[in-house]
């Protein structure tokens, strides 16, 4: 596997400035002042092949969005080393920032009272897109995501859903060939979120763009990611798959079964795993090994089971656990 | 043939950039008006105060009052350039508060190019013509012949060229302070009041060290006062080459601080 982006030791730390409430502490503070540092990035180390997704998940303040300002060239790190496609971002070459886009779901890029197309336009200029290029690259997003009629009408009179997928576009006319996206998906309906997210997956599996994407919206992870990273606090405390992830933190899968009547306690005591007895519900915690010899064994019993239902613990809860310890 | 390209490059980005400008600011028609209504009173105080001064003064320092005009004028074009091409490089204080600029450091163009010309104030044109129509009137007025007119134009071309980039270096090195201390108001009065102050002939200051200063350290000398000396007085080897000189090196430095603070830029919120 070709490796896009390789990350080594990388740390980052922000210097700001003491600042007690009052305005007696504000004039103290205009002549004498405590300096302050924050590690928002401490020692963390990753790479990403060609053509994956990863999902980078974490807290606010946990240091998502600095690790991909560093990535970008638009933050300088304090140490370690980066290299995207073979470039140090740091350098900030045009050479590099006409492969790579930068999407931030809470800023917005585009010209406010003017339709996206002259954002799109401008785009054009400022990446040296041919036009034949241009054009087919627009008329191929401009349809994947349904905004035919909209690219058009201006900015601010656009719906969140609908400036997003204009910002998609507008990122993407030069086809990088890795994409950076901050929370693309925050604030919009479950619907436009979906939206993005189908348009992404199939973009990444038409281009095999590289994407390393931000999300507090675990759906945009599961959906999405190949792979996970969790940071907390500047650190990395999980890179893996999900799968492993959930091996990992959620060993066991939850049965349900719904009896035709109560079933005594003793009975229910034979079969073991028990988690817990609701009148006609009745809730075992098996291992996911076991799930379908279990899950057998019950309906091929004398019980009278009329429906059994197999679930996994949901992924927020996992998360939870990581966290948490 | 490489550099050719580059230039044309930028060029249509220059133009797209102006032409988009235009369009924002044509959105908003009442707007519109009022902003170059405010542009245009603005413009005639600065000719007034002259008018007022010299009905007590026959001259001020040397200079009659065409003359005085042809500094207030050039003054106003100086001023009009600023914001048709650069909107006074005010972007850069609202683009790092706002986290704006993380979107133009990406972008493979030149960082200073794009926050320099991202977003000019094309209405302020009517400065620019408003100073080239009193250029006209006190030309009428002085005693030059044709040739002489000509002649001095071509040089003041060049000097008026100068005192852009000039002013355009103060505002620079300024207003980039701001990557540093995020809030830069304070930087905006003082370049602001350093460019106001050049609107009136610099031969005023008489004490030696301010004169110094006036040349060498906030060169008010080059950017309103040179251009109309040339103008009105005819070529002077000695004011013309330093002149490119000052010029030169105020911009070499302005880069090069901007292109330093740009290492320090610790990107404002997510």
């Amino acid at each position: 596997m070709n490796k896009i982006i390789e990350v080594k030791n990388l740390t980052k730390t922000y210097d700001y400035f003491k600042k007690e409430p009052g305005l007696k502490n504000s004039f103290k503070n205009l002549f004498k002042r405590k300096k302050l540092f924050k590690k928002a990035v401490d020692d963390i180390s990753f790479d990403i092949n060609e053509g994956e997704i990863v999902g980078f998940l974490g807290p606010n303040g946990a240091g998502k969005t600095t690790t991909l300002k560093m990535l970008s060239g638009i933050l300088t790190p304090n140490k370690g080393e980066i290299k995207v496609l073979d470039y140090n971002p740091e350098k900030r070459e045009a050479e590099y920032q006409r492969q790579f886009a930068l999407v931030m779901g809470q800023k917005n890029q585009l010209w406010w009272d003017l339709p996206p197309m002259e954002s799109f336009l401008l785009n054009k200029e400022i990446y040296g897109v041919s036009k034949q290029e241009f054009t087919e690259n627009l008329d191929e997003l401009v349809k994947a995501l349904k905004i035919e009629d909209i690219i058009d009408k201006q900015v601010r009179k656009l719906s969140l859903g609908e400036r997003m997928k204009s910002e998609l576009v507008a990122s993407l006319l030069h086809s990088p060939k890795v994409l950076f996206l901050d929370e693309p998906t925050i604030g919009l309906d479950v619907i436009a979120q979906k939206n993005i997210r189908d348009f992404l997956k199939k973009y990444n599996q038409k281009r095999k763009t590289t994407i390393l994407l931000t999300s507090h919206y675990m759906e945009d992870i599961v959906a999405l990611c190949d792979r996970l990273i969790i940071i907390n606090e500047g650190k990395i405390i999980y890179n893996g798959s999900i799968n492993d992830l959930m091996k990992k933190y959620a060993p066991n899968k939850m049965i349900t079964v719904f009896f035709e009547k109560e079933i005594s306690a003793n009975e229910l005591k034979k079969l073991d795993k028990v988690y817990k007895i609701e009148d006609c519900k009745v809730l075992f915690k098996v291992s996911r090994e076991e799930v379908k010899n279990f899950a057998t064994k019950i309906l091929s019993s004398d019980l009278p089971v009329k429906d059994i239902e197999i679930s996994e613990v949901d992924v927020d809860s996992i998360i939870r656990n990581v966290f948490t310890g | 043939m490489e550099l050719k390209k580059t230039f044309l490059k930028y060029f249509k980005i220059f133009l797209h950039l102006q032409k988009i400008g235009l369009m924002s600011r044509t959105a908003y028609r009442a707007n519109f008006f009022i902003i170059i209504f405010a542009v245009l009173i603005q413009a005639s105080f600065s000719l007034i105060f002259i008018k007022v001064v010299f009905g007590f003064l026959n001259n001020i320092s040397g200079w009659n009052y065409y003359e005085a005009l042809v500094i207030v004028a050039t003054y106003l074009i100086v001023e009009g350039l600023m914001w048709v091409l650069f909107g006074q490089f005010n972007t850069i204080v609202k683009q790092i508060q706002q986290g704006e600029l993380d979107g133009l450091i990406v972008r493979p163009i030149d960082t200073q190019f794009l926050v320099s010309v991202w977003r000019g104030d094309s209405e302020d044109i009517v400065r620019i013509i408003t100073g080239l129509g009193v250029i006209v009137y006190a030309l009428n007025n002085l005693n030059l012949t044709l040739t002489q007119i000509t002649v001095n134009s071509f040089f003041y071309i060049f000097m008026l060229f100068n005192a852009l980039v000039i002013t355009y270096s103060l505002a620079v090195l300024f207003k980039t302070i701001s990557i540093w201390t995020i809030e830069a108001r304070a930087f905006f009065h003082l370049t602001d009041s350093f460019s106001r102050m050049s609107q009136y002939p610099t031969d005023i200051f008489y004490h030696k060290i301010v004169q110094t200063i006036a040349t060498v350290i906030i060169p008010l000398f080059f950017m309103a006062t040179v251009p109309a000396k040339i103008l009105t007085r005819g070529f002077d080897l000695k004011i013309v080459l330093s002149s490119f000189i000052i010029a030169g090196v105020f911009f070499y430095i302005s880069r090069k601080f901007f292109q330093f603070a740009l290492t320090k830029y610790e990107s404002a919120s997510s």
